[in-house]
């Protein structure tokens, strides 16, 4: 019956003529072969009607071209059925509108909502788009994949474990496997390298890219200028050539094309252009390429040395299955008698690329569509209450002569349009909230800068707001048209049936705001926590002034005497209390690491990276300066000098690894070829991540072993205030020396946990809004209620209840849903929290303090939000009601 | 030719018929793979009208004992030249191909 209706309705949207001369034939033969179907049980009749209705549907905008296209004069002929289906349409619309504004809290909500749930999920699912699933600009950019070294030893060192799938190629390695191998159409590595090239005025530093020659080939990369490498010119003592990118030629060379045959000096080495790289050519996605690239190979620390510094990529053969690939690179890279530990990783290169943020990202994406879900069923549950409110009018027009398929159209042409003003809304939230959320995400998503709302997503947005529309507009339109004017006869208000129904929706919403609510208030413990973690020195009053060296050749005794003498020219400036100097200082840059041998302990041991180490060089004050207490023995003095015993400090981590149950004062560690006496334990520091565990460290001071350091300043005021001062006195004392940056350490340790920062206010804000659709939603079938009920309420009253007991009464019965809905709501967040752990710090996916907080603001907001219009129902006058009935 | 176009005449070329006649001969010309919905069916019926292939008949054909249908459909000579032209050149694409599988040495 009501499928039969919802085509009868659809017919009206054909043109005209076709509808007058075949709709009833049409509907004859649907109608006739749903009976038929419905021999077949209830599944095949609902395909059929299904199928039916996708089938009309479909045809309707192509009727419409083919009545368009048709000759003028038979057009015009047909030109009054086209206009009064347009008038029809017309006057839905103007009805609907006028509908719509009698009701404008409804009205309101409900764009709102829409807006809302379609701008976040649009702004969410454009940058996992963007990030996660959109292709290479490169040429079968889906055969392109990241090859790695592994190496499962470094599973049980903290320091190596996290990248021990993630081993970079040598060299020499690679030469040996591009000659070899079988399985790829072509395989490339790159490295990242640091020169200073003259500038206007100064020497400026840039981070280019060495390359293999085959690396532009296989990404199908044409140079719009020149040349690109060729094979041959990787090699100690090849050609000194460069390439250009395209910013570097437009910015430094004014875009001319004289430039092939010019001359660039790294390092006062001079190197020829041979061409220039097309506009916006990177290999990090969303990130500016490197200025200049040159071809790898040509140093003699790429040969031989085991220098594993190149990312590699490799276009597989058709074919080929990465096992194959991985097998055969395995073998070629490590050679036969290559150690049971070691093996190669082949992923394809956008996955690798976004590694640590898929998930992430993913679980965003989970959340937004749960708001979404939330979002859906808040209108489904607003629309079934005016459905009920709108019975007597409905039965009304019904009665007054009105068709269904009229009414149905017509609350359709209203539920459409609600979603369409909502969608639109959310477009413009969304395209907000996209540059809003890229602006805010910390830099390390690769891709991120590439972002932007397109029409791909913009249209699945709307469609999606067009489809629930309909479906909102759809069951309580059917509802409403299977009653006849009897209703309006019988006057009774609603079944108790749509109640029950509207409150499982407020315990389906309720469920799904815990699931959201409770993965916010983890996640928000956990930055809790980690915003509290000790990083182990003081952060306070810091500033570090990071510099380069643009003569590394420099000799060292005057490296050392810049330090003493840098040192006591910042410490005698107004505003600076003390000041120290140190390599790779906490969180201002990637550290290195390296490992020490114990007495009698050789080479083999080298290999399983028993003793891996943290390491910097510091000066004898570093650790006074820095806040960081020696827990044994000494820390650095004067006394350490470069003819004395050489020396170390541990720290506390490295102690109990290395020397458990033994002091290691005293001890001796063969580091960097050279055995050294450990003086002194200290405690340990954060590096990088406050989330990390303490990571084994060694110090060596820096009369023996020089260095270029950073600069270490602590101020008795705010140190970004004297940011310029340091920058301009250190850059002005000796021409060698380039300041790269002044940094503040509390501002470096806040950055660090920006993911987790952006992460959590994300989530936060999607649970936020669902616990408030949830409360409007809860509001709006409490409210429907009382109204629903008054005549009963009124009846009770008179008969002697006490307004506080009907109030308890209806706040009650709301009340259970919400109740149910927690319960099931706590289930599954119990079971979808498991998927954070990975996330969490210092908070277990369980935490029961942050589920009694959820539940308690959720109750606390369930109860207000009936309690609010449950207050009404206390207030009816028994005479008014009675009289009124 | 749109593939339902051309069974909606073939259906016709055999006899006169109503929609649902039509819709089940289609059915078993194509042993059950074409089955056309009544907007389809209609809209191109209502097309093959405005071509001048089809046209709709007055009242049911004598004998016909499927009462109540309004619409009964006959074909037109140039619907029937429009069939056999189709036919023909569908028979042609049959002889290309099978010359070009045989000549490649595939199992045509």
């Amino acid at each position: 019956m009501s499928a039969i209706a919802l085509y009868r309705a659809l017919l009206r949207l054909l043109p005209g003529d076709l509808r007058e001369r075949y709709g009833d034939d049409m509907s004859d033969m649907f109608a006739a072969q749903l009976a038929l179907a419905t021999g077949d049980g209830r599944v095949a009749s609902f395909r059929t009607a299904i199928t039916g209705i996708a089938d009309l549907v479909r045809r309707i905008p192509y009727e419409h071209l083919r009545h368009l296209r048709r000759p003028a004069h038979r057009r015009r002929r047909e030109d009054s059925s086209m206009t009064r289906l347009l008038d029809s349409l017309r006057l839905d619309v103007r009805f609907a509108l006028r509908s719509l504004r009698r009701r404008p809290t409804f009205a309101i909500v409900a764009v709102t909502t829409l807006a809302l749930s379609i701008g976040a999920a649009t702004a969410i699912y454009s940058i996992v788009d963007g990030v996660l699933f959109r292709s290479l600009p490169y040429h079968d950019a889906s055969r392109i994949v990241s090859i790695w070294q592994t190496d499962s030893l470094r599973k049980k060192q903290a320091l190596l474990a996290a990248n021990w799938d993630r081993v970079p190629l040598d060299y020499t390695d690679f030469l040996r496997w591009r000659d070899a191998q079988h399985s790829f159409d072509g395989v490339a590595v790159w490295s990242g390298f640091g020169a200073f090239v003259q500038g206007d005025a100064a020497p400026v530093q840039i981070t280019g890219m060495r390359v293999s020659p085959g690396l532009f080939g296989l990404l199908g990369v044409a140079p719009i200028l020149g040349r690109t490498f060729a094979r041959g010119e990787d090699i100690v003592g090849g050609p000194r050539v460069t390439m250009l990118s395209y910013e570097a030629w437009q910015s430094r060379f004014g875009g001319r094309r004289d430039v092939l045959g010019s001359i660039v000096r790294f390092d006062d080495r001079p190197y020829e252009i041979i061409g220039v790289l097309p506009e916006g050519f990177t290999l990090e996605r969303g990130k500016t390429g490197a200025p200049y690239w040159i071809p790898a190979g040509q140093s003699k620390g790429d040969i031989g040395l085991h220098n594993r510094s190149f990312h590699a990529i490799a276009k597989l053969k058709p074919g080929v299955t990465s096992e194959q690939a991985a097998t055969e690179t395995g073998r070629l890279l490590d050679g036969e008698d290559s150690p049971a530990a070691h093996g190669v990783r082949i992923e394809g290169f956008v996955r690798d690329e976004t590694r640590t943020v898929r998930l992430p990202l993913l679980l965003l994406l989970g959340a937004v569509g749960i708001l979404l879900a939330i979002a859906c069923v808040n209108i489904a549950t607003l629309l079934l209450g005016e459905a009920s409110t709108r019975e007597v009018e409905m039965s009304a027009r019904i009665a007054l002569g009105a068709s269904r398929g009229r009414i149905i159209a017509q609350l359709l042409t209203e539920s459409l349009l609600l979603a369409i003003v909502g969608g639109a809304l959310g477009v413009v939230l969304a395209w907000w909230g996209t540059r809003g959320i890229v602006g805010l995400a910390p830099p390390k998503i690769p891709g991120l800068g590439a972002v932007h709302v397109d029409g791909r997503v913009l249209a699945a947005a709307l469609v999606a707001a067009t489809i629930a529309g309909l479906l909102f507009g759809l069951a309580p339109a059917l509802l409403l048209s299977e009653h006849g004017p009897a209703t309006l006869l019988r006057a009774t208000r609603g079944s108790s049936g749509r109640g029950a129904l509207q409150r499982f929706m407020i315990a389906a919403e309720l469920a799904l705001s815990v699931v959201l609510l409770v993965g916010a208030g983890l996640l928000s413990r956990s930055l809790q926590r980690l915003g509290a973690v000790d990083p182990g020195f003081r952060t306070d009053h810091l500033a570090v002034v990071r510099m380069s060296w643009s003569n590394p050749y420099g000799d060292t005794l005057r490296l050392r005497s810049f330090y003493d003498q840098m040192t006591q020219q910042l410490a005698a400036l107004p505003g600076v209390t003390a000041v120290t100097a140190g390599s790779s200082i906490p969180f201002t840059a990637g550290s290195s690491s390296s490992p020490y041998l114990l007495v009698g302990e050789g080479v083999e041991d080298m290999a399983s990276h028993k003793h891996e180490v943290q390491q910097r060089v510091i000066a004898s004050s570093y650790f006074s300066v820095m806040g960081i207490p020696v827990l044994a023995g000494r820390a650095f003095s004067s006394d350490d000098r470069s003819g004395s015993e050489l020396v170390a400090v541990i720290s506390d981590a490295a102690a109990k690894r290395d020397f458990p149950g033994t002091s290691p004062i005293g001890q001796r560690v063969k580091y960097q070829g050279d055995w050294r006496t450990i003086v002194g334990v200290v405690r340990d520091t954060k590096v990088g991540q406050l989330s990390a565990e303490d990571l084994p460290s060694i110090y060596t001071p820096l009369s023996q072993r020089p260095s270029v350091l950073d600069l270490a300043v602590r101020t008795a005021g705010d140190p970004a205030a004297l940011a310029n001062t340091l920058r301009k006195t250190v850059q002005g004392s000796n021409r060698d020396i380039v300041v790269n940056d002044v940094q503040i350490m509390d501002d470096l340790v806040h950055r660090s946990f920006a993911e987790e920062r952006f992460r959590t206010a994300l989530i936060v804000l999607f649970g936020a809004t669902a616990a408030l659709l949830a409360a409007v939603g809860l509001f709006g079938v409490t409210a429907r209620a009382v109204a629903r009920r008054t005549r009963e309420v009124g009846i009770r009253v008179a008969l002697g209840a006490t307004s506080e007991s009907v109030v308890a009464m209806i706040v009650r019965q709301t009340m259970r849903a919400v109740g149910a809905g927690v319960i099931v709501g706590v289930i599954g967040a119990l079971a979808a929290s498991r998927i954070l752990a990975p996330y969490l710090f210092g908070v277990r996916t369980n935490d029961p303090a942050t589920y009694l907080g959820i539940l308690a603001l959720l109750g606390a907001a369930s109860l207000t939000a009936s309690w609010l219009p449950a207050r009404r129902a206390g207030r009816v006058e028994p005479a008014v009601v009675l009289r009124d009935s | 030719m749109k593939r339902h176009f051309f069974f909606i005449l073939l259906s016709l070329a055999g006899d006169d018929r109503h929609g649902s006649g039509i819709m089940r001969d289609v059915l078993d010309l194509t042993e059950g793979e074409l089955k056309l919905w009544p907007a389809t069916l209609y809209g191109s019926l209502d097309e093959l009208r405005a071509l001048g292939f089809i046209r709709e008949l007055d009242a049911a054909p004598r004998g016909a004992d499927a009462a109540g249908h309004k619409r009964w459909f006959r074909i037109t000579p140039p619907g029937r030249r429009a069939v056999v032209a189709e036919l023909a050149r569908l028979r042609a694409t049959v002889r290309v191909a099978e010359r070009r599988l045989v000549a490649d040495g595939g199992d045509a």
